[in-house]
């Protein structure tokens, strides 16, 4: 039996607590689910819902996330007015770089990177990820929901068979139980200048720090589009944070895809 | 030239390392000038200008506040008629148009169907960023205009939405 999150430890180490309204499920469908809902409903910037098992949980387009009950973070927050500089790509790089400082803040010693857009790496294997969901009225966002599922406690044998050789978790790396909700604590206190309207986004400097994370950068690489694959040199990012690939027609910008490394 | 030319003339001008562009067209003359802060479109003509706030680079260009205050717009007057009939659902941002929540699920809506505000029309994905974009009136959707997981342009019409 695996321990529960522990809310009140997480509400202790928080910074600004008054930031955060926190629920905690022990099970649920799916946080980001929920957290929709909610905010359709009128739930408050900076809702918070944690969940120790998830039996729908979403990644893109519908794809399931794999998880063991008490092993994960399984978190979704609400986000409704966007700082002024923040645009909602953005958003999705200015989360995974939080994310990926409060795991080395709380784990020292390991180093996340980024597979490009959103998921969290760790020697090469898949730790986390993350999917955010807006919501747009006439051109307008309405709310954002930031879900986040990170690989924490796993063993090897926690892992579905067909997903071993490529995920990961902080225990297989640490060799102990790392806790989770300090990681939750560490990445909710970075978090909290989300909900100042005037805090200093500078797109180029995040953009950089992304890419001083990123996966693959000047490799050769295949992205699947959807539509099809596209295969070619991951030179940059452009100024909006799409994928640049130097291909044998030239340069294709991509800006929804999922990266397949081929050796 | 219509309004959506017009965008998309700034957006070239404001993406590219030149300051100004001025073009005539069937007599119409237009300058899209790059100030440090704003791009300013000016139609010389009626001496009518309308301003576009320059978002910080890497930004989404944002919905232009008053777009049927702009001279092009009285250029077609097709495009107004229509604009009275139906309402057009434009997308937020540049990323790959999705009909439904999954690729085996149903599409949110089709031709024909009755919508109301607040109803999702369809996902708008980028990066990751899955954007449900929802219906702001009630109607009938008359026309859907991008087909199912097609990139589509920032501003791009959609749907076309009969209003009730």
């Amino acid at each position: 039996m695996k321990p529960r999150f522990d809310v009140n430890h997480l509400q202790q180490r928080l910074e600004a607590p008054e930031r955060f309204i926190l629920h905690y499920f022990p099970q649920m469908e799916s946080t980001n689910s929920w957290l929709v809902m909610a905010a359709r409903n009128d739930a408050p910037a900076g809702t918070v819902v944690i969940a120790d098992a998830q039996t729908a949980g979403r990644g893109r387009l519908g794809r399931r996330w794999e998880d063991t009950p008490g092993c994960s973070i399984l978190l979704s927050l609400l986000v409704r007015d966007l700082p002024s500089k923040m645009n909602p790509l953005m958003l999705t790089y200015w989360i995974s770089l939080q994310m990926a400082d409060a795991i080395e803040e709380t784990v020292p010693g390991i180093h996340i990177r980024l597979k490009w857009p959103n998921d969290l790496f760790l020697r090469g294997k898949k730790l986390g990820g993350i999917l955010i969901e807006g919501n747009f009225t006439a051109n307008k966002p309405q709310f954002f929901v930031i879900g986040i599922g990170v690989n924490v406690n796993q063993q090897w044998n926690d892992f579905p068979a067909e997903i071993r050789d490529r995920a990961i978790s902080l225990r297989l790396v640490t060799g102990t139980i790392v806790s989770r909700e300090s990681i939750v604590a560490a990445f909710l206190n970075r978090c909290t200048p989300l909900f100042e309207p005037n805090i200093a986004i500078h797109p180029p400097t995040l953009l950089r720090e992304y890419k001083k994370r990123l996966l693959y950068l000047g490799e050769v690489i295949t992205v699947n589009t959807g539509k099809g694959t596209v295969k070619g040199r991951l030179t940059d990012l452009t100024p909006e944070g799409f994928l640049i690939l130097a291909t044998a027609e030239g340069d294709k910008i991509i800006h929804s895809g999922e990266i397949f490394y081929e050796t | 030239m219509n309004i959506q030319e017009i965008r998309q003339l700034i957006r070239i001008v404001e993406k590219s390392g030149i300051d100004e562009l001025e073009l005539e067209e069937e007599g119409r003359k237009i300058r899209i000038r790059k100030n440090q802060n704003n791009v300013v479109v000016a139609s010389p003509q009626n001496g009518a200008s309308v301003q576009y706030a320059l978002p910080p680079a890497g930004a989404e260009v944002p919905p232009p506040a008053a777009p049927a205050s702009a001279p092009a717009e009285t250029a077609s007057g097709e495009s107004a008629a229509d604009s009275d009939k139906y309402y057009e659902v434009r997308s937020p941002m540049v990323g790959t148009f999705y009909r439904a929540p999954a690729p085996d699920a149903a599409p949110y809506v089709e031709v024909g169907d009755t919508v109301s505000p607040g109803q999702t029309l369809c996902i708008i994905e980028a990066m990751k960023l899955m954007n449900e974009i929802q219906s702001e009136v009630s109607g009938k959707i008359a026309k859907i205009l991008v087909e199912n997981a097609q990139p589509v342009e920032y501003n791009q019409v959609l749907f076309l939405i009969e209003k009730t």
